[in-house]
């Protein structure tokens, strides 16, 4: 009889209530059933037991073997106590003994009799014999979670005797005396002491330092519902993995965190657009209504800038996915809600913890930004110049375009002022500097960011408190940008009587956002819409700023200077002081709560949150800046006879202001209802709430404005029109000065109901009403209420379960509707309004913006979800697979209509109007697996893979498609019917033409070099459909190691199945814009070469359509599917447990790299698919020290 | 203890809830943007200048002047046309290239913005203080639906025909706002008798001589409607009641000796003979500097008389429309009036009455001192002079296309209509078919059991 079997009882269960007497629920599970070993006199039990009454036990083994039972006289509740036990071939007298064990009874054979007797709890002489003598002590150790704490260390304090826990959990010391303290922890675990009192099993509850999958309560923002009640799709990313991040956003530390949720990156392409929906949950479900998440902060949706809150505040964050988990947000949940839950006290002593770390970053790599070198793009500026593309800026006297210093040395040169070695010389030395190593120089610098947090908290005395204390200070990688941000917060709740508490908190933030003139690599002037050209030389030798000529030739400079104008060069190293921007964000937030214990059970409650949002913009562009002088010289009047000068815009700066508030008040009115009695419980809540949101908005301009002598402000003709000396053009001084006033009123009524029998069995039941202000009454009065219902069924509980490898199985499937906000249309007329005298008549006027429809419905997001979690035998493999289908029905999408009824806005374009004419089919699959690769005594580690698939694919679309130009960006709604949401599409192209090196496209069927025609009439059918612009499939791999107090977090990311359009050279693009892709160097230039390159030759005339062409054919359509390595970080936890002499209590030191790059890509080309063309990021490095001062029990 | 204290929380709870909920659920979302619900509103979407009037880049149907036969065209000029206009021009079979038909979707634009008015309107109290707005407003908007369809029955209905007008196709008559509306064509006699309907109902509403700039039209402007309906449905005794009525309020003629004859654009939209100003299309033909006014129509302008210089520059180029910028004029002037006012006469056998309201107008329109009052044999005479006064007058205003409509159906005075474009010869038979534009395709592709028109 070895000491293993002995200990094979478990899971004695004392939980509700388990005297009542109906519950015989189960079950003997006689796998080859009970065996009587026919061999007497001692018969062996097999057996499988689950929440059974102990006397049902007893009472089936002695029944299979023949024996008879007698049990104790009289009713005796402790023979009703549900166990659960597994045995095979145990001999009768372990098992009985074994069984017996946690209980006052004792056994006792004789014959074909079993005796179970009463044992008294005291003074009885087996107590006082342990007390003597050493004996040997069992034990079991679980989590808190109840599974059991594999390699558990187990320790006799003050001896040196040491065990480790079992598979099962279980250990066994020996020679242990009543009153010695026993320590059991792991590695995964916190520790716990517990004192010997007698031969009982010693049983510890370890808390688990790793929050496992889905093991946690889930948050909606209304209600908290237990794992086990909870049917909906909810991912939790607890406060360990959230803190993995040490970003200052809340939303990046959510990144590569859940299956499902998508993060766009580098969707800029090469035409520049940039990246649309940066954050996506289980794939785009609506058109033009707003794409976003919801965003719940505790129980409100959270109207300002996300920055605001203070990482450092958060707890957990919560990402609700299917219908049954977001149904009670109703109209706005249709792309998925995020909760974010902040800290509060924890129960026990004040806990302060301090919190910072700083990151640092190199300066960004700009060679990312594959743009013409410096020598080849003076080559092709002397092929344009021989062909004469210059002559007019040279020639036209009204024509005052900057020309490069290259061209100006070619134009010098064939004038004769310059010997032609010379001018080649000066042409080489040029073509030394590279104005990426300018740029990166002098306008970006390395990046840090610092973050410092204090937080004092805890629960004292009916007093709950959480009081923090939060700077971020970040410097960008632009050299004159930089972010700062103080947030205050406190949360306190207050318990009032028995029945009544109060709470209220208070949040305020300050972001200042500075941003100097600072020009980046991609700077364009909004004047002559040229680039920085690719040899541009910012300082000379000595440091000192140069200027670059973008917008107007040095002779009109000069012209102009000789009349008395300021200067007009642009200096771009000056400009980093010459702006002053700052977006100053101030939030105050305020929360109260009132929760009135009204029955048992039985709760109202009152919620109430007021939040306003400042955000002002302040630009002052100083006199010197470029964007002042500028205008100012472009306003100057030049006296005809004179030539004296007027100034329609005074000296001095200008300060252009913005100042948006939004203010919001949302109120919650509740009723809980609680039920936990016997195989039912059962969470019913049901409130109304109002919201009132309002955002109010002006901007205004100052002329002269002087930043060290504020005042009245020079009145400014604003109405006159002065003609501009340089383009003879008319203008009026520009006076933006616009006001703006919105407002969102919502009326909700809401509820649900969970309920869950035996803990087996759970229906889920939610419905909501939202009216608003944005649809008119009409549409309200339909009424269509969103609903969501669903159901779960842990499977493992039931009799017929037997898989012991896998103790945990939880099937669930939900259905349900949540809907889209969208403020474009309108069950009624919408009209603007505009100044009367506009086209002659004096009356001010209206313009009808949108139509009446009377039959304007809510956007729907149905979705059905299905999902299977299970755990294997001591938790090596945890896991949750969901698969969804989401039906977004009655998108709002402009339509076309019979232009009889009117609603043309512009002659000669269709009329359309927003309507619910749209369908989107999304499906997917998400998937989290936990698994505990290794574990032994001091080592840990535990590999979580997060994946995801998700299409969304356009099902309906009344609109007929239009000619395929309109379908090349990639990153815009172009919905075609069948297609993702977001498709690279390209015009089929042939190989370049072996003759002349052109560029070939298919045009009706056949190989055609007729761009013109390709780029106007080619029809959507016959472009090129390569598949989706965001990756189908997606997720993450993450491996931590933990030994002893040092753990290690790596992890790599996924991103496959998507596309990208890959830049290339366009001739007009580089003679227009002064820049364009290094593939020029790669360009054909004789027969053959199109073997080796795609890239055309390079023609003039310069031909836009033929550049057009080429840039978006499909030749250059790449796959984007990258591996990368995101993180790694690095933990180490000292306790004063463990180190006594340790001034804290608790200290944590803490490492990450991020950002590590690519580790695979399938496109064969330079381009990571995260930074296409733009400056690419380097790693990050974050250190970083948490301090826990008192002690923490 | 429990109740106070709950009924305490209760009220706290509905503290906020207790506004008026549909005042809080009808706050508007947008202050820039309105729903138009008061008097105020309607007044200032009949105001919309750019869309009743026509001016910006819109307007009144121009397929009547690309139709008619007061210009030739060169064969750059006609290259410089856009694809309809080329074909309309040539009186093609299709003249549609599947794209959107202006001349159709505009004056629809305006019924939409009416019907919207009138929707509102007919929710406002209309009497105490606000009744005159409401009024004005009313009138207003029941003028310019039937103005649109006025203009738009010209080209995709038949020529009235009072045999025929019960079984012939009219227009799509849309009775709301909402764009849930299904179309369905009514009968030409039903368009005629709706236009009708809707000016008389105007005609109660409106003032007689408010002081309004002309693009409102008033009283006045509904009468010149009246009269040009009729006219073109040969209803001469009712034209010529309504043409009078008119007169009587705003008989006013420019004289054209007060031209300004060095400004390019010699008269303005405000000048006194405008009783109603709007605009046409400026496309095809009806654009300055894209077609020749027709020679033979150009040299029948006398020596004396004053139009020959004001109207036409460069030769034969048109400039003489009552627009300082140049638009095509869609309003309704008094000449216009005057010259239908003397037809009927002329058709009713009153000589002298006919020549008397001629000479009104052409004393106006001659050097002064050399104008000799023109005289007529007898009805036959005058209805000769004064038609052709009446296409020297009225040339580039789309009133031709009605004229050869309803001439046509005399056989004495049908024409024949010849036009050379590119050397090639085209012609238009009185009462082609042509002679009624098609339904625009895409009209069609929303309405499949909408029938269309023949060509």
């Amino acid at each position: 009889m070895t000491p293993r079997m002995l200990r094979s009882v478990r899971g004695v269960s004392l939980t509700k209530q388990p005297w009542s007497d109906m519950r015989v629920y189960l079950y003997l599970l006689f796998s080859c059933c009970l065996l009587v070993n026919a061999q007497e006199p001692t018969p062996t039990v097999t057996l499988s037991a689950k929440d059974v009454a102990l006397n049902k036990v007893l009472r089936s083994v002695t029944r299979q073997i023949g024996y008879d039972l007698h049990l104790p006289r009289g009713r005796n509740r402790i023979l009703d106590t549900l166990v659960t036990c597994y045995v095979i071939n145990q001999p009768l007298p372990d098992f009985l003994k074994k069984i017996l064990a946690p209980f006052p009874l004792r056994d006792s054979i004789q014959g074909k009799d079993i005796f179970i007797v009463l044992q008294p709890l005291f003074s009885s002489p087996a107590d006082v014999l342990t007390e003597s003598l050493p004996m040997t002590l069992y034990g079991e150790v679980r989590d808190d979670q109840g599974a059991a704490v594999v390699n558990a260390t187990i320790e006799l304090k003050g001896r040196n005797q040491k065990t480790t826990a079992d598979s099962a959990g279980r250990f066994v010391l020996s020679k242990v005396r009543k009153g010695e303290v026993v320590i059991a922890g792991s590695i995964n675990t916190g520790s716990l002491e517990k004192m010997v009192e007698g031969p009982d099993t010693l049983r510890f509850r370890l808390k688990q330092k790793v929050n496992m999958l889905a093991e946690v309560v889930v948050e909606n923002g209304y209600q908290r519902l237990n794992k086990q009640m909870n049917v909906g799709s909810a991912a939790v990313v607890d406060n360990f993995l959230f803190n993995r991040n040490p970003s200052s956003s809340v939303l990046d530390r959510i990144e590569n965190t859940v299956p499902g949720v998508l993060f766009t990156r580098g969707g800029q392409g090469a035409d520049g657009n940039t990246i649309s929906d940066l954050m996506q949950i289980r794939g785009r479900s609506t058109l033009i209504a707003n794409a976003a998440p919801l965003i719940v902060l505790n129980n409100f949706p959270y109207d300002g800038d996300l920055r605001n809150i203070n990482p450092n505040d958060v707890d957990t964050v919560f990402v609700l996915k299917d219908a049954a988990a977001t149904s009670i947000w109703g109209a706005r949940a249709g792309n998925g809600v995020i909760i974010i839950a902040t800290k509060k006290g924890k129960e026990g002593v004040p806990q302060t913890i301090y919190n910072t770390s700083i990151g640092i970053q190199q300066r960004p790599d700009l060679f990312n930004v594959h743009s013409i070198s410096p020598t080849d793009y003076l080559g092709f500026e002397q092929f344009l110049f021989d062909k004469g593309y210059y002559t007019p800026n040279f020639t036209d006297p009204q024509n005052y375009a900057a020309v490069t210093p290259g061209v100006a040395l070619l134009y010098a040169a064939q004038q004769g002022q310059l010997s032609p070695p010379e001018a080649a010389a000066q042409r080489d030395a040029l073509g030394k500097t590279d104005v990426r190593n300018e740029l990166s120089k002098y306008l970006y610098r390395n990046s840090v960011n610092q973050q410092h947090s204090l937080q004092v908290s805890g629960n004292a005395h009916l007093i709950n408190y959480y009081l923090s204390a939060g700077w971020d200070h970040n410097l960008s990688s632009l050299a004159a940008t930089s972010y700062d941000r103080i947030s205050l917060r406190s949360q306190n709740s207050v318990t009032l009587t028995r029945n009544l508490q109060v709470d209220a908190g208070i949040n305020f933030t300050k972001i200042t956002d500075r941003n100097g003139g600072n020009i980046q690599y991609n700077y364009q002037s909004p004047f002559s819409y040229k680039n920085l050209y690719p040899y541009a030389q910012l300082a000379d030798a000595r440091g000192r700023s140069l200027p670059v000529n973008l917008d107007y030739n040095t002779s009109y400079q000069q012209q102009t200077s000789q009349l008395g104008f300021p200067s007009w060069a642009l200096i771009p190293l000056d400009e980093l002081h010459a702006e002053d921007n700052r977006i100053t964000t101030l939030d105050y937030l305020l929360t109260a709560g009132i929760h009135y214990k009204i029955l048992p059970g039985l709760n109202l409650e009152f919620r109430y949150q007021y939040e306003d949002q400042h955000v002002n913009r302040s630009d002052f562009h100083s006199d010197g800046s470029y964007f002042v002088r500028n205008l100012r010289n472009s306003f100057i009047q030049v006296d005809p006879v004179t030539h004296s000068l007027s100034y329609p815009i005074p000296a001095g700066g200008i300060l252009d202001l913005d100042h948006k508030e939004t203010v919001s008040s949302q109120g919650r009115l509740q009723l809980n209802y609680g039920y936990h009695r016997g195989l039912h419980d059962l969470e019913a809540i049901a409130g109304y709430e109002i919201r009132d949101l309002v955002t109010t908005e002006y901007t205004n301009r100052d002329y002269g404005y002087n930043p060290d002598l504020t005042g009245n402000t020079p009145a400014l003709d604003y109405v006159g029109n002065y003609t501009q000396y340089l383009t003879y053009q008319v203008h009026t001084i520009p006076h933006p000065e616009t006001t703006g006033h919105l407002t969102d009123h919502f009326l909700s009524v809401y509820g649900n109901v969970s309920y869950t029998h035996h803990s087996r069995y759970s229906l889920f039941g939610s419905i909501r009403k939202d009216e608003a202000n944005l649809f008119g009454v009409r549409t309200n009065e339909k009424g269509v209420p969103l609903w969501a219902a669903g159901t779960g069924w842990q499977v493992n509980k039931e009799s017929f379960y037997h898989l012991l490898w896998l103790p945990s199985l939880k099937l669930k499937a939900t259905y349900g509707t949540s809907g889209n906000i969208a403020r474009l249309a309108s069950a009624y007329t919408t009209a603007v309004s505009f100044p009367g005298g506009l086209s002659g008549s004096p009356y001010p006027m209206l313009m009808i913006q949108g139509p009446p429809n009377k039959n304007l419905r809510w956007e729907q997001v149905r979705q059905l979800n299905l999902g299977v979690e299970f755990e294997t035998k001591n938790k090596l493999l945890t896991g949750t697979i969901e698969y969804y289908q989401k039906h977004s029905i009655d998108l709002l999408a402009p339509s076309e209509t019979d232009p009889t009824l009117g609603i043309v806005q512009t002659t000669g374009i269709p009329g359309t109007y927003y309507g619910n004419t749209a369908s989107v089919r999304g499906k997917g699959v998400d998937l989290q697996l936990e698994a505990r690769t290794y574990t032994s005594r001091h080592f840990a580690w535990t590999s979580t893979l997060i994946g995801s698939y998700s299409v969304s694919k356009v099902e309906r679309y009344l609109t007929p498609a239009g000619m395929g130009n309109l379908y090349l960006n990639q990153n815009a709604i172009a919905p075609v019917p069948g297609k993702p949401v977001y498709s690279v599409y390209s015009y089929q192209a042939l190989p370049l033409d072996p003759k002349t090196g052109d560029p070939r496209g298919i045009f009706h069927r056949q190989p055609s070099t007729d761009w013109d025609s390709i780029y106007n009439n080619t029809k959507l059918d016959s472009m090129a459909f390569h598949g989706s612009a965001q990756p189908i499939f997606f997720g993450v791999l993450r491996n931590s190691f933990t030994y002893r107090h040092l753990s290690l977090m790596l992890s790599i990311s996924f991103k496959l199945d998507y596309y990208y359009r890959k830049p290339s050279f366009s001739a007009s693009d580089a003679a227009g814009k002064w820049t364009s892709s290094s593939d020029y160097a790669q360009s054909w230039k004789q027969p053959g070469d199109e073997k080796r390159t795609n890239v055309p030759l390079v023609v003039y005339p310069l031909n836009p359509n033929r550049d057009h062409f080429y840039l978006n054919s499909s030749t250059l359509i790449r796959r984007s599917d990258n591996i990368r390595w995101e993180d790694v970080s690095l933990n180490y936890d000292l306790d004063k447990q463990w180190c006594p002499r340790l001034p804290f209590q608790h200290v944590r030191i803490y490492g990450i790299v991020s950002n590590l790059g690519v580790l695979w890509k399938a496109g064969k080309d330079d381009f990571d698919p995260y930074y296409i063309n733009v400056p690419k990021d380097r790693p990050r490095y974050t250190i970083g020290l948490t301090l826990n001062f008192f002690k923490s029990k | 203890m429990n109740v106070r204290m709950l009924s305490y929380l209760f009220l706290l709870g509905v503290a906020p809830f207790a506004c008026k909920k549909s005042t809080f659920l009808d706050a508007r979302p947008d202050l820039s943007v309105i729903v138009p619900s008061t008097i105020a509103d309607c007044q200032q979407l009949l105001d919309n200048d750019l869309v009743m009037n026509g001016y910006g880049n819109a307007g009144y149907p121009s397929l009547g002047v690309t139709g008619c036969d007061d210009y030739t065209v060169s064969s750059a000029q006609y290259g410089t046309y856009s694809v309809i206009d080329q074909r309309a021009v040539i009186w093609a079979n299709d003249i549609y290239a599947g794209g959107e038909v202006n001349d159709w979707d505009l004056p629809y634009r305006v019924v939409f913005y009416a019907n919207e008015v009138i929707e509102v309107l007919s929710g406002i109290d209309s009497t105490g203080s606000q009744a005159t707005d409401w009024r004005n407003a009313m009138g207003i908007a029941l003028f310019y639906r039937a103005y649109a369809y006025s203009q738009l029955a010209q080209l995709f209905c038949p020529a009235y025909d009072s045999a025929t007008a019960r079984t012939d196709l009219g227009l799509p008559l849309r009775l709301s706002a909402d764009i849930n509306e299904k179309m369905h064509r009514s009968t030409v006699q039903q368009t005629y008798d709706s236009i009708l309907h809707y000016s008389f109902q105007a005609i109660r509403l409106l003032p007689t001589t408010p002081d309004w700039y002309p693009t409102r039209p008033a009283r006045a402007a509904t009468y010149g409607l009246l009269s040009r309906v009729y006219l073109s449905a040969r209803n001469y005794p009712m034209a010529r009641l309504y043409a009078d009525s008119c007169l009587q309020l705003h008989p006013t003629l420019l004289d054209y000796n007060t031209a300004d004859t060095n400004a390019l654009f010699p008269f303005t939209r405000t000048n006194p003979e405008v009783i109603f100003s709007a605009a046409c299309l400026s496309s095809g033909p009806s654009a300055i500097g894209r077609s020749f006014t027709d020679s033979t129509l150009f040299n029948s302008y006398q020596a004396g008389d004053l139009r020959r210089k004001l109207f036409f520059r460069n030769g034969l180029y048109f400039f003489g429309r009552y627009d300082e910028n140049g638009y095509t004029f869609g309003g309704i002037a008094a000449d216009e009036l005057w010259l239908t006012r003397a037809e009927c006469y002329a058709r009713a056998g009153q000589v002298d009455s006919a020549m008397r309201d001629l000479n009104t107008l052409l004393q106006n329109r001659w050097r002064v001192g050399v104008f000799t009052p023109v005289t007529a044999t007898d009805a036959d005479d005058a209805l000769g002079k004064i038609l052709a006064e009446r296409r020297k007058e009225l040339l580039f205003r789309g009133l031709r296309w009605t004229d050869l409509r309803r001439l046509n159906k005399e056989p004495r005075r049908a024409l024949t209509l010849t036009r050379t474009v590119n050397g090639q010869v085209y012609t238009l038979l009185p009462n082609d078919v042509r002679y009624v534009y098609a339904i625009p395709s895409n009209v069609l592709s929303f309405n499949p059991d909408m029938p269309q028109n023949p060509r």
